[in-house]
């Protein structure tokens, strides 16, 4: 498992541990919070204010047009970079991993691309498109495709010989064997791949805004360590990991629901 | 439906070289009757599921020919359908039973949907799955995903069924019940019968014919006709006289042509599943 | 019978390299943006700044601190990490932490960092680990959860419990998720390395290709990023081979991985 290809049999495992035993962590948290509280309120200091500031803080920026200024646009960009990185990336994918002619050929030039950090690519991006929406997009595209790529082309690669032929005994075209046999073999990797997509789209819109952009949730927070506005900071990187957290919740219950059929077996076949 | 003595399939010196040079099948002549059983025995490694494949035109072969009804077969024709032996890598855990059974048939435009939909309740009666017909494959044990296999080809009504070892990764017990399903299929649906196994005992209780293959690169030893009593049943058809004959002349025949000697009870244990051919993915 | 392949893949390089000739060829011509400059001049300006040490210092200033933040992220993930494994109350306790800071973006925290450590190598160490810190997190407690409990049995059966035990029988078992876990760590490491430097550092390779970028001098602001790539996978390959070196028992080292 690298940071390109993600593999799915783990998370299962994962989440069945980390779903019993609830209590002990929330009074952990509870107990870590209310010793913030304290020692916060105690020893004033602008670096660490006190939880109760940061909360009445998060609560005036995030239910007013805040929101709808700095978290809606970094939200915007993410959604189309991200949509078009899975088209992209789905469709090139799918070609790649059938056709194992084109597999090798190409093999080198997206291991290139692959190997080089997409936060990397930002200042050619700012040179190339300039400082703006579609300079954001472009690039989280662009980071976001090479695990669905990636991935994609690995699920069509390892669809099972026999399902081929069978399509082939059946008589299917090229175009449904495509689309009937292929897309849904590779499906699980291809969610694999888009669930990493994602976190590397939030990671890349983040980082965008940070360098070359004059709204937006990272531009926020860089904003407000420069201008010492403290509370503001933790506000932001809170809200940051609630919609971290949201996005997972829910790209992970969208794949459950479509993928129902792989999350049955308890083996995943070849 | 064809004339009952009619040559359905002729398979004529059929040779099948990979690109790498191995030589898989040497040269191979057999034929199939309408209606008939026929099985191909041989030992491990002797190209036998090669040969189907070629047979089926899923590989295209360095020599000879495959005729159906007469004419030359370059593409899987619809008269024939292929039953791989890993059941599991071959339906689509992504539908359910009846999905999977449904599924060859929904290119067909002669057919209207509800016969569609009897076809493939029909042919997963036939197999006795009628209880699981909305469950997915891996929710079914082994012996039972081979038998939705078997539903897939039949719904499709090939006039030929070959099948790739079927029966080897099921449990013996299992694979009696597997192989007198497909006895009643053939009686039900009429549809002409090529097993491939290694094992000999199946071989005789279930065929017409029987074709024994040399180790490879393989030819066809020899040709055997098996007029035990029909309908064949588990424990009579076993215990008569000519059934033991039988094979132990084909014991014979096979064990004789080892190349390293060793003994031929070899045979009567289930293959691991060989590597895949040439159709492989990239690895 | 597998069909023989050569394993070097000579039609793929052959592929890249007519596509970085055509590029050569077009921006010599003119035909791609004045910001892409011909492939020529960047590897020019690649080995010069190897040779005279403009980027070669960088590259070292950027290890040092790569090192650094990701021994500190091993050490703290994989003590926590089998603590969380082996002790349910532990466990229990830390969850709901690990589960709602896992998912924030490192890059998050740069900010956090500047606050408190000010530009300079600490603050990039403070954010390098904590991003290297979580996937090597969860592999370890998997690791040390997914032990075949028959392998403690036959132990204690031996005799050998407690800590002995846990030295000897757990860890090893738990060494080839923590092996897969650490690869994955260490290259996050990298690209946090590089985007921290790259937002908010004043040295490293990061800090080279925004400077480059900011004075317009576009071959060694390509070459830093490509080298960025080289060092990636460079160290990818390396912690690919100590993998299946170290855990060469397992299914998933014995066959050959790209």
């Amino acid at each position: 498992m690298d940071a390109g290809r993600a593999g799915t049999g783990n998370v299962a495992i994962m989440n069945k541990i980390f779903n019993r035993g609830n209590a002990s962590g929330i009074v952990t948290v509870v107990v870590l919070l209310l010793l913030w509280q304290v020692i916060a309120s105690i020893k004033q200091t602008v670096y660490v204010p006190p939880v109760s500031t940061i909360f009445v803080t998060f609560i005036h920026e995030w239910f007013s047009p805040t929101f709808g200024q700095q978290a809606v646009p970094s939200l915007y960009r993410m959604a189309v970079g991200y949509f078009f990185a899975s088209v992209i990336g789905i469709s090139i994918g799918i070609v790649i991993g059938s056709f194992k002619r084109i597999y090798q050929l190409l093999d080198p030039v997206l291991q290139f691309w692959r190997a080089i950090p997409a936060t990397a690519i930002i200042p050619v991006g700012i040179l190339l498109i300039g400082i703006g929406d579609q300079m954001k997009m472009v690039v989280i595209c662009f980071g976001a495709m090479w695990p669905i790529l990636i991935n994609t082309a690995d699920g069509a690669r390892l669809v099972p010989t026999e399902r081929l032929d069978t399509a082939r005994i059946f008589g299917l075209t090229p175009i449904e064997t495509l689309l009937r046999v292929i897309v849904p073999s590779a499906a699980p990797m291809i969610a694999a791949g888009m669930r990493t997509g994602l976190s590397i789209a939030f990671i890349m819109i983040v980082v965008s805004e940070m360098i070359g952009s004059t709204d937006g949730l990272g531009y926020y927070i860089l904003q407000a360590q420069r201008t010492f506005a403290i509370p503001e900071m933790y506000g932001g990187i809170g809200l940051l990991a609630i919609l971290g957290y949201l996005l997972n919740v829910l790209f992970v219950s969208v794949e459950r629901r479509v993928l129902a059929w792989h999350y049955g077996q308890s083996t995943r076949p070849a | 439906m064809s004339n009952p003595s009619e040559i359905l399939l002729d398979v004529n010196g059929l040779q099948k070289r990979y690109a790498d040079g191995t030589l898989a099948v040497q040269e191979i002549t057999l034929n199939v009757r309408a209606r008939e059983f026929v099985s191909i025995v041989g030992p491990s490694g002797c190209g036998k599921t090669t040969l189907l494949k070629t047979i089926c035109a899923l590989l295209t072969p360095t020599k000879g020919s495959v005729k159906l009804h007469g004419t030359l077969i370059t593409e899987p024709p619809p008269q024939m359908v292929l039953v791989f032996q890993d059941y599991a890598r071959s339906l689509f855990p992504w539908l359910t039973v009846t999905g999977n059974v449904m599924f060859p048939l929904r290119k067909r435009k002669d057919i209207t949907q509800e016969d569609k939909q009897q076809a493939s309740q029909r042919a997963i009666e036939a197999v006795g799955l009628t209880k699981f017909a909305k469950h997915f494959p891996w929710q079914l044990s082994g012996g039972m995903q081979q038998r939705v296999a078997i539903a897939r080809a039949v719904a499709f009504r090939p006039e030929i069924l070959l099948l790739d070892e079927p029966f080897a990764s099921v449990d013996a017990l299992t694979r009696a019940d597997l192989e007198d399903l497909t006895l009643a299929l053939r009686d039900e649906f009429g549809i002409t019968m090529l097993l491939v196994t290694h094992d000999i005992d199946e071989a005789v209780y279930l065929s017409d014919r029987v074709f024994v293959l040399s180790t490879p690169p393989s030819t066809v030893l020899e040709e055997i006709a098996i007029p035990l009593a029909q309908p064949r049943d588990q424990v009579s058809t076993r215990s008569e006289a000519g059934f033991l004959q039988l094979r132990n002349h084909i014991h014979g025949l096979i064990g004789k042509k080892k190349d390293d000697g060793m003994k031929s009870f070899i045979l009567d244990q289930p293959l691991p599943r060989a590597v895949e051919l040439e159709s492989d993915p990239v690895s | 019978m597998q069909k023989k392949t050569s394993p070097i893949n000579w039609s793929g390089f052959g592929f890249f390299l007519i596509c970085v000739g055509f590029v050569e060829i077009f921006a010599r011509l003119g035909w791609l943006t004045s910001y892409v400059p011909p492939p020529s001049q960047i590897f020019v300006a690649l080995f010069q700044g190897l040779i005279s040490g403009d980027i070669s210092s960088q590259i070292g200033v950027t290890l040092s601190v790569y090192v650094r933040g990701l021994a500190l992220a091993s050490v703290l993930s994989i003590i926590i990490g089998i603590l969380m494994g082996t002790y349910k109350p532990v466990f229990d306790a830390l969850k709901i932490i690990v589960e709602f800071l896992r998912p924030v973006p490192s890059v998050a925290m740069i900010p956090l960092a500047i606050l408190f450590f000010g530009l300079g190598a600490t603050m990039r160490i403070s954010v390098i680990t904590y991003a290297a810190f979580w996937p090597l997190l969860i592999n370890t407690i998997y690791g040390v959860r997914a032990i075949d409990p028959q392998a403690l049995d036959v132990a204690r059966n031996f005799g050998i419990t407690g800590y002995e035990a846990l030295w000897r029988v757990t860890l090893p078992s738990a060494l080839a998720s923590i092996a897969t876990g650490f690869r994955v760590s260490a290259t996050i490491a990298l690209v946090v390395t590089i985007t921290t430097e790259l937002i908010a550092g004043n040295s490293g390779i990061g800090f080279y290709i925004s400077q480059m970028e900011q004075a317009n001098r576009l071959p060694p602001m390509y070459a830093a990023i490509i080298l960025t790539g080289i060092l990636g996978y460079l160290l990818n390959t390396l912690y690919f081979t100590l993998e299946h070196k170290i855990v060469f028992w397992t299914p998933a080292a014995r066959e050959r991985v790209t």
